[in-house]
């Protein structure tokens, strides 16, 4: 196979093109094909595969070992280059479209092309908010002034890696809060135009 | 709430009277420019005046045991406190503490005092809070996220804001060191949004202005 769908790879490598062949053939048991594909996924995403469950796969597949490792090899090739591509260039039309001319059934096509957008790589950020609650205090006396009358902001924080923070905000913390957010949506609202 | 104070103040003012009517005028405003100016400070430390400058304090007001020192600085301190605590006016605190015994020279020094200083001692001691997790600063930043080791090539728009928080407990680590009442250990919460994410947060922000604008 020498012709290369445009978006997967600019060369196809080896074991795509052997297990396009096998697709092609139609000597491969989509179920089969199928926990092909959800392995390669768990091995994407870093999760280990137990031994247990690749013997499992063999003995349903009646494949010989060597030819199933050529398929899985072929089959996480694949799946790693739908994952890379890049998310201004994804087209899942087109995916699709390339998917089944290696050979893929529609169901199978679509299913790896809403691999796209259904699963996130395990990379290093820093914590996401899941979600706040939040209340507004007003300060009436403390044991330094007894009139203060300042309102305040208590905001409890759900955090992805954490559990819930809960932080006290001054009033002028707040709106500094408020105008660098603002400020940071008008630069992100200028980079995706 | 007068009446108790100066019941309080009345129980240690009979040495610290006699002493401070005593002190040169010139010393007692630098006594007490220091107290001000250190009280309007962000960084509160517990004490005002550090040892060595106790032993100087202690040689230039001719002051000989340890304990009359010590008694005169809390005074001094403890009457702008309460002035602070009260909100009194100038003139107000001037005749309060011509009342306690002190001279009038005394008075019109501490009320002229006062009279500068006030705002910036009583917007200081008002901040001051014995909440935990307090925001001091917050920071922001825009990145972008170009790529990851299983993700390829990404590129996305990321949003980072830093809270930089005073709370907590002091550590081993902080023991050593001379620390102050509010330097708790510092510590930085740094959330990342997306577009989406963000334009959330800001709508939630939004909502708590809007009640806010109804308080005030």
């Amino acid at each position: 196979m020498n012709a290369s769908p445009n978006l997967l790879f600019a060369v196809v490598p080896k074991p795509v093109e052997q297990l396009s062949k096998q697709l092609q053939s139609k000597m491969v048991d989509p179920v089969v094909l199928q926990t092909l594909i959800n392995f390669s996924i768990r091995y994407w995403k870093g999760e280990e595969i137990c031994h247990s469950e690749w013997k499992n796969i063999v003995k349903e597949s009646y494949f010989p070992l060597t030819l199933l490792e050529e398929l899985f090899s072929g089959v996480l090739n694949l799946i790693f280059a739908v994952l890379r591509i890049p998310e201004k260039l994804f087209s899942p039309k087109c995916v699709c479209d390339e998917l089944i001319q290696l050979g893929f059934t529609m169901e199978q096509a679509k299913y790896i092309t809403n691999l796209k957008t259904t699963s996130k790589p395990d990379t290093p950020s820093f914590m996401k908010l899941l979600g706040a609650n939040w209340r507004i205090d007003v300060t009436i006396s403390t044991s330094n002034v007894c009139r203060v009358l300042e309102p305040w902001i208590l905001m409890e924080f759900n955090l992805s890696s954490e559990g819930p923070k809960t932080i006290h905000i001054p009033l002028a913390q707040f709106h500094s809060l408020r105008y660098q957010v603002a400020s940071c949506l008008t630069q992100l609202n200028k980079l995706s135009v | 709430m007068s009446t108790s104070n100066s019941a309080s103040m009345l129980r240690v003012m009979p040495q610290s009277i006699e002493v401070i009517n005593g002190i040169n005028s010139a010393f007692l405003s630098n006594i007490l420019l220091l107290i001000v100016k250190r009280l309007s400070e962000e960084q509160k430390v517990p004490q005002i005046f550090n040892q060595d400058e106790k032993l100087k304090l202690k040689e230039l007001l001719s002051v000989h045991e340890d304990s009359t020192l010590e008694i005169v600085l809390s005074t001094l301190e403890h009457i702008i406190r309460h002035a602070a605590f009260h909100v009194m006016r100038p003139s107000n605190l001037s005749k309060h503490v011509s009342e306690l015994g002190f001279h009038e020279q005394v008075g019109s020094l501490i009320s002229e005092l006062w009279a500068v200083h006030a705002k910036s001692v009583i917007d200081t001691l008002k901040k001051e809070t014995c909440s935990h997790m307090k925001v001091e600063h917050i920071e922001s930043s825009i990145h972008y996220s170009l790529s990851s080791h299983k993700g390829g090539h990404v590129e996305v728009p990321l949003a980072l804001v830093h809270f930089n928080l005073n709370g907590g407990t002091i550590t081993n680590k902080t023991m050593d060191r001379p620390h102050s009442v509010n330097d708790s250990c510092k510590t930085t919460l740094s959330l990342e949004f997306n577009r989406e994410e963000l334009t959330e947060f800001y709508q939630m922000l939004e909502t708590i202005q809007s009640h806010l604008d109804e308080l005030l």
